[in-house]
C-alpha cells in the first residue's frame, strides 16, 4: 500500500484504520511504513480517503504473502484457502484427530499485533521434533522448506502478516514435551500467541489432554469449542486419517 | 461441511436438524455442553481447549478495548479505531450507535456484533 503525496491532503482520516499503526503523520505529510504494513487493505477499503490518495501496489512474491495472511477475503497465493484447516470442526467426519493423538494449534499475531515469519519459524522448529505431522491443509505447512525440521523458506522470513496459524498432530505421549516447548516460546517470540489443544473425547466425554496440561502448569479454559458428533460420513469418504 | 452457531440454550440446540449430517460445533462451558448433549442422546466427539494468550502481552491494548476489537476474529478492527470512535462520541461528532456501526464495517465476515459494541462503547464513554 502507498499514499500518493500529490493527492494526500493530510486529513488524518486513514490513521486509525490501520491495525498495525503503520500510517503516520510526519509534519504535514502522511506516510505508510512499508516494513510494518501487512497489506491488509483496511485503509484502502474502509478509511474513505477524500482524495483517493491511498493506492494498492502490485505485490510480488514473497510480499504478496502479507496480503494473503492479512486480508481474509483475498484469494490465497499458496494452493490453500483460508488461514488454517477445518481442524476439529469436522473431526466427526474426517477422523483427523484419533484416540491416542492430539492436535495443537498455535496462532501467532492475534489479536491485532501481527507476526513475522521468523517468529513463526521459532514455533515450527520447536514443535517439529516431537510431532507426527504438520496439518496438511494449512498455508503455513506449505511454506515449510523442510517438514521434519520445521524450517521455513528463507525468502519469506522477514515478511510481516496479521496472523498465522500453525497446526500439528502428535501422539499423546509427546504432549508434555510439546508443552515444555510452548512454555519456552513465551519469551522467545516478539508477538503474542494463543495455543489450543484438540482431542478426541473418550466414551465418557473426557479429554485426555486436560489433566496432562494441568500437570505441566497450563490452565485449559473451561469454555471450549465442542464438536458434538452430528456429522455423518458421506458414502465413499475414507477420512483424513486414512490418507 | 461444518456449521458454527451459537445456541443460547440447550432447548435451541435441540431444534437443530439432526438428520442433515452436518458437523456441529458448540461453544460454551464444556460441562454444560456435555450435559445438554447427553440429554439429547448425543455423544460429544472432539474438543478444542484454549490454553490462553502468551508472549509479548504488553503489546496488547487495554482489556476494555480488547473486548471490542476481538469481536472481529481477523483483527480488522484496530484499537486505534475504537479510540477514534470514543473520541467521536465525546466530541458529539457521532452517537454511540453511529460509532458502533463505524467499527462494524472493517469486519468483512460480519461476526462483529454492533449491539454489543454499542453497549461496550457506552460503558467506556460513561467512565471518561
Ligand atoms: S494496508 Fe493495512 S497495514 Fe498497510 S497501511 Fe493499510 S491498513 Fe495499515
Ligand atoms: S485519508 Fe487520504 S487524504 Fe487523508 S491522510 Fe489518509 S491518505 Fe491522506
Amino acid at each position: 500500500m502507498r499514499i500518493d503525496p500529490d493527492k494526500c491532503i493530510a486529513c488524518g482520516n486513514c490513521l486509525p484504520y490501520c491495525p498495525m499503526a503503520a500510517i503516520a503523520m510526519i509534519g504535514d505529510i502522511v506516510v505508510i511504513n512499508e516494513d510494518e504494513c501487512v497489506e491488509c487493505d483496511c485503509c484502502f477499503d474502509f478509511a474513505g480517503c477524500p482524495t483517493a490518495a491511498i493506492e494498492k501496489v502490485d505485490l510480488a512474491w514473497p510480499r504478496i504473502l502479507r496480503n494473503q495472511f492479512s486480508n481474509p477475503v483475498v484469494p490465497t497465493v499458496t494452493s490453500m484457502t483460508g488461514r488454517g484447516s477445518e481442524e476439529m470442526k469436522t473431526n466427526d467426519v474426517t477422523n483427523q484427530f484419533r484416540a491416542g493423538f492430539f492436535g495443537l494449534g498455535v496462532e501467532l499475531g492475534r489479536p491485532g499485533i501481527g507476526v513475522r515469519f521468523d517468529d513463526v519459524e521459532k514455533v515450527t522448529m520447536a514443535l517439529a521434533p516431537h510431532i507426527n505431522k504438520f496439518a496438511a491443509v494449512n498455508p503455513v505447512t506449505e511454506l515449510l522448506e523442510d517438514r521434519t525440521t520445521g524450517k521455513i523458506r528463507a525468502e519469506v522470513l522477514s515478511e510481516k502478516v496479521m496472523s498465522v496459524l500453525v497446526e500439528i498432530i502428535a501422539p499423546l505421549e509427546k504432549l508434555p514435551a510439546l508443552l515444555q516447548e510452548l512454555a519456552a516460546l513465551k519469551t522467545k517470540v516478539n508477538t503474542v500467541f494463543c495455543a489450543s489443544l484438540i482431542s478426541r473425547l473418550d466414551e465418557n466425554g473426557n479429554s485426555p489432554v486436560v489433566e496432562i496440561a494441568r500437570q505441566w502448569g497450563f490452565t485449559p479454559e473451561i469454555r471450549t469449542k465442542t464438536n458434538i458428533g452430528m456429522g455423518k460420513i458421506p458414502p465413499g469418504y475414507r477420512g483424513e486419517a486414512h490418507k | 461441511m461444518s456449521i458454527e452457531k451459537l445456541f443460547g440454550s440447550c432447548s435451541k440446540l435441540q431444534i437443530f436438524p439432526r438428520h442433515a449430517g452436518y458437523s456441529v460445533v458448540v461453544q460454551g462451558l464444556y460441562d454444560d455442553v456435555k450435559r445438554c448433549c447427553n440429554k439429547m442422546g448425543l455423544k460429544v466427539h472432539t474438543t478444542n481447549h484454549s490454553l490462553g494468550i502468551w508472549g509479548k502481552k504488553e503489546k496488547l491494548p487495554s482489556q476494555e478495548l480488547l473486548e471490542i476489537t476481538t469481536m472481529c476474529g481477523h483483527g480488522m478492527v484496530p484499537a486505534s479505531l475504537v479510540k477514534d470512535a470514543l473520541n467521536d462520541i465525546k466530541t458529539g461528532k457521532s452517537t454511540v450507535k453511529e460509532a458502533a456501526l463505524k467499527l462494524t464495517r472493517p469486519c468483512v465476515c460480519g461476526t462483529f456484533n454492533p449491539d454489543r459494541a454499542e453497549r461496550l462503547l457506552a460503558k467506556i464513554a460513561e467512565k471518561k
